[in-house]
């Protein structure tokens, strides 16, 4: 006799969570969800984070002053209005995270290294942990717009849209279209006898593997026919095609979270006119790019302040955005009017659970980064140099997961959880 | 300018010393014991046949194996012969050599490349030393050829826009051929290719060592980068005094003392600007000397000094550690798992093996093909928890491997605009796939995804749709739909006949009677509302998705 739909069920969900597969976290209870922007390329620290003016072993811009908004001290400029409008009017919920190292000068050695803490392949990044952890039964745990995206264990949880946003042809079906040779789309009642069929196909499969990774491989594919039968009518409610803008990109991801579809998302920042941030010539370039990048993030929060959340009354509550950089640049100008590259960097956080107004670490008259101390934010040479298992234990803390796990050797900064 | 720290390495700490009973101890290393259990031997002949020339394997090579299941280790040892081998080499090395990335620092348009040829542009940059390791590899030639020799492959596109010749030897089917670079640059196989150091620049501040680096991680599989870092850096803002804290800080000297002699070496593909077409094409001789004078080092490789840059290759030829790292390629590429502690007696057993035949990766991959890690289907009832979870069991198809298979199944190959789709992140779905992009996803998938599943959705639904129509009303013969008319409902002869066909052929074992029953159900049911054409037409695309043909 053959077993029913529902015993199959019951099978592969016990096979699913068998003991000795490699063992991802187990959810947990926070409904806190995470915005990342990455500007990747490495930022200028001089152009926001680090007002070293009178030292002459930096090349600040002119007519450059520092402001401070709470205890907040960052670079000021006139062409940044966006930035000082953001931070005047957000000041109180952003904090800065300044001069953690990543230890390297090479894009992707630090660019693993800011989303992983560690520069080998054998390592999930911040979203994907987070997404493992709290969100991996919601139908797109992470969202990947667009940026770097580091998957182990938890690749399972990841969506990733596309370069050219492919998943939404995907999953319509248009993606047939986008062949040399003429198809068409199956009709829609075919196809829902299709993934009928290969649903159970699959039930069946999981429930007659044996123990170990084919048991764990078929679980897998069991859960992700059942999202594949769902995932059509989310997808026509979020709009997936309009993310060419980092506008449309963070509105695409708040209507996500506030559908309960998503615990995740990143989005990268391409730059004003899309020419990055590693600015090895025309360091102006990075100016642009920070007034464009903090006027997206002003209709970010305008959005977030608008929309209902899930357990408050504004999803800004329950929303942290998290900005970062792979690395910083020399604090020197080169001989082709840009800067190179700099192991020191910062970030932004913004929102939920973040004590606001504040910045934590800093850099000195090298515009090296500087010990802290994690309990106060403070500068002090009893501290710890800041590294990205910093930044991505004080991430798990917000999202409820407990980081020791993660990172033994690595404290949360306990100064900005609010 | 230079920054404070380019690669940390860790202190090194006092040696023990050991007690006298101790010297003479030799510890030989033990495979634990083995508790997986092999596949079947038609399980077997499937996953090979995917994994070494990705497609399936044949009817008649089902039935061989049905009727003598011991045939399949002949089979299987000949699938490295077959002319499909190499291009799937070409695959697996990606998965180790990531150079096949979808951004390098020039276009196609800085060659004045049309835009139908962008996708071949990238493949073929970063094809070009994969192809050169996969021709030594089936020309069964000695593995330190592929560092040594003074030749390249390269394809028309690469002829027409780089300094190489094409030293007159036949192309293959896809147009690759022996060619020998025309600027001077020392022999030295793989390494001394465009292709491997446009994926691995460096910059300004870096100074080749990032390429040292890459240097060790993909051809010795000692990754620099691996070692704990014991300090802080500090900011250090000239080359002089970094060279100076590099070479006398001991926290400092136990990488760089390697790593920085080794860089030195590579200063003829230094380059003064990252991004122009003259710099980047051509290897430049004149900058060779530039190395000791930046790095304040002589050329070395891990302590042998170079005379200069020809002594590279054979240098690390001679190396043990790079015969043991070509083993690991293979195995992993083939487990389909990272090489583990565990696998050390086994790696052992395989290197020297590799060692006393001559180094010819064949005999390498045929040795990896006869051991328990690659034939393991299951584990034995004893088996504890760590072998449950490292040893592969069941394998996922690669995007690579999914568009060879179903392009020999259905003749469907997905290509839009010039780009192969399966294959490519810019417009079409490796990623998405459950494949790498060489850069932020640096493994496959060992899990389905989503995406995936998406992928594999609208794939099944285009190879089916375009398979029955060719059957049904094409001029070159039936791939899957043989002696089967559109007149034919289930129970007829003809119709029970292709189902079977199909059910062999794609999963390479004969059906359940359950497998059957559901396959003519589905088939009434589509058929009632929308046809023959569309019945057959969901019928493949449903038995493209399920695992069974998916996974190994």
């Amino acid at each position: 006799m053959r077993p029913t739909r529902r015993e199959l069920l019951a099978l592969s969900s016990a096979l699913l969570w068998a003991p000795g597969l490699p063992v991802r976290a187990a959810e947990g209870d926070s409904s806190r969800k995470f915005l990342f922007v990455f500007a990747e390329g490495g930022w200028d620290q001089t152009r926001l984070f680090a007002p070293l003016f009178g030292s002459s072993r930096v090349d600040m811009e002119a007519e450059a002053v520092e402001r401070v908004v709470r205890d907040l001290p960052f670079v000021d400029h006139p062409d940044r209005p966006s930035v000082r409008a953001f931070l005047d009017r957000y000041g109180d919920r952003t904090s800065f995270i300044n001069g953690f190292e990543c230890r390297s000068v090479a894009h992707d050695v630090c660019l693993r290294l800011a989303m992983t803490g560690t520069p080998m392949p054998a390592a999930d990044d911040w979203p994907s942990l987070i997404g493992a952890a709290t969100g991996a039964s919601l139908l797109l745990p992470v969202i990947q717009l667009s940026g770097p995206s580091y998957t182990h264990l938890n690749g399972s949880v990841v969506v990733r849209v596309g370069e050219k946003g492919q998943l939404p042809d995907l999953i319509s079906g248009e993606a047939l279209l986008r062949s040399d040779q003429l198809l068409t789309a199956t009709p829609v009642h075919m196809e829902q006898m299709e993934d009928a069929f290969v649903a159970e196909r699959v039930l069946r499969r999981a429930a007659e593997a044996e123990r170990g990774r084919a048991a764990a491989m078929l679980a897998r594919a069991r859960e992700v026919s059942e999202r594949v039968e769902r995932v059509a009518e989310a997808a026509e409610a979020l709009e997936f095609g309009a993310t060419e803008s980092l506008d449309d990109g963070l509105a695409l991801l708040i209507d996500a979270f506030s559908k309960g579809l998503a615990r995740c998302g990143m989005v990268k920042h391409v730059g004003w006119q899309h020419l990055g941030y590693d600015s090895h010539a025309d360091i102006p370039q990075q100016s642009r790019n920070f007034e464009e990048l903090f006027a997206a993030l002003h209709l970010a929060m305008e959005l977030l302040e608008a929309t209902p959340g899930e357990v408050s009354a504004r999803l800004a509550d329950e929303v942290t955005i998290v900005v970062m950089s792979e690395m910083g640049r020399y604090p020197l100008l080169n001989s082709r009017g840009g800067k190179d590259h700099w192991t020191y960097t910062s970030a932004i956080l913004i929102g939920s659970g973040v004590r606001g107004g504040i910045a934590v670490g800093g850099y000195d008259e090298q515009c090296a980064g500087q010990r802290v101390d994690l309990s106060t934010g403070e500068v002090s040479d009893a501290g710890v140099s800041m590294v990205p298992d910093n930044l991505g234990a004080t991430l798990l803390a917000l999202a409820g997961v407990d980081p020791t796990e993660h990172f033994p050797n690595a404290a949360p900064i306990d100064a900005l959880l609010a | 300018m230079i920054l404070a720290l380019l690669l940390a390495c860790a202190e090194p700490a006092p040696a023990p010393q050991p007690a006298p009973e101790e010297v003479e101890e030799v510890v030989t290393p033990v495979a634990p014991p083995f508790e997986g259990a092999p596949l079947d031997a038609l399980a077997l002949l499937r996953r090979a046949s995917l994994d070494l020339r990705g497609v399936l394997p044949s009817l008649d090579e089902v039935a061989a194996v049905e009727a003598d299941p011991a045939a399949v280790d002949a089979l299987i040892a000949g699938f490295v012969d077959d002319p499909r081998y190499e291009r799937r080499l070409v695959d697996l090395f990606a998965e180790h050599y990531l150079t096949r990335v979808e951004v390098f620092n020039l276009f196609a348009t800085d060659f004045d490349l049309p835009p139908e040829q962008d996708f071949a542009y990238r493949r073929s940059v970063g094809e070009e030393p994969l192809r050169l390791l996969a021709r030594v590899a089936v020309e069964d030639r000695p593995w330190t050829d592929a560092v040594t020799t003074d030749q390249t492959l390269a394809n028309p596109l690469l002829l027409s826009i780089w300094p190489l010749e094409d030293v007159g030897e036949p192309a293959d089917a896809e147009g690759w051929r022996p060619a020998r670079y025309t600027d001077g640059r020392p022999a030295g196989g793989a390494v001394m290719t465009n292709g491997l150091w446009w994926r691995y620049y460096t910059t300004a501040n870096n100074y080749n060592r990032s390429r040292a680096a890459a240097l060790s991680r993909l051809f010795l599989c000692e990754d620099f980068l691996t070692r704990p870092i014991s300090f802080e850096a500090v900011a250090i803002l000239d080359r002089e005094s970094l060279n100076e804290a590099i070479q006398t800080i001991p926290a400092c000297v136990g990488c760089h003392s390697t790593l920085d002699p080794l860089a030195a070496s590579l200063f003829g593909f230094w380059w003064f600007d990252i991004y122009t077409p003259v710099e980047l094409n051509s290897y430049h001789a004149e900058r060779e000397q530039m190395g000791p004078y930046y790095l304040e080092t002589e050329m070395a490789w891990f302590g042998e000094p170079m005379a200069d840059p020809a002594d590279l290759g054979p240098l690390l030829a001679a190396d043990p550690r790079y015969t043991r790292c070509a083993v690991e390629v293979a195995a992993k590429a083939l487990w389909r798992r990272p090489v583990e502690l565990a696998d050390f007696a086994t790696v052992s057993a395989l290197a020297a093996r590799f060692e006393e035949g001559g180094l010819r990766h064949k005999a390498l991959v045929r040795a990896i093909l006869e051991g328990e890690d690659y034939r393991v289907g299951g584990l034995l009832p004893e088996a504890g928890a760590e072998a449950e979870a490292r040893l592969s069991t069941r394998r996922m198809l690669s995007p690579e491997q999914m568009e060879s298979a179903v392009a020999d199944l259905t003749g469907f190959i997905w290509r839009y605009g010039g780009y192969d789709q399966l294959t490519n992140d810019v417009y079409g779905y490796r990623v998405l796939a459950g494949g790498m992009d060489g850069q932020s996803v640096t493994r496959p998938e060992a899990e389905p995804t989503l995406t995936q599943a998406l992928v594999m959705k609208r794939l099944a639904q285009a190879a089916a749709q375009h398979v029955v129509h060719e059957d049904f009303f094409g001029t070159e013969g039936r791939r899957l739909l043989a002696g089967v008319s559109m007149d034919d409902r289930p129970g007829d002869a003809g119709f029970e006949a292709a189902l079977l066909a199909l059910h062999r052929r794609l999963f390479s074992r004969s059906p359940t009677e359950d497998e059957l029953e559901e396959a003519r159900a589905l088939w009434q049911k589509v058929h009632d509302g929308g046809g023959v054409n569309q019945a057959w037409a969901s019928l493949i695309a449903v038995l493209l998705r399920d695992p069974s043909f998916w996974t190994i």
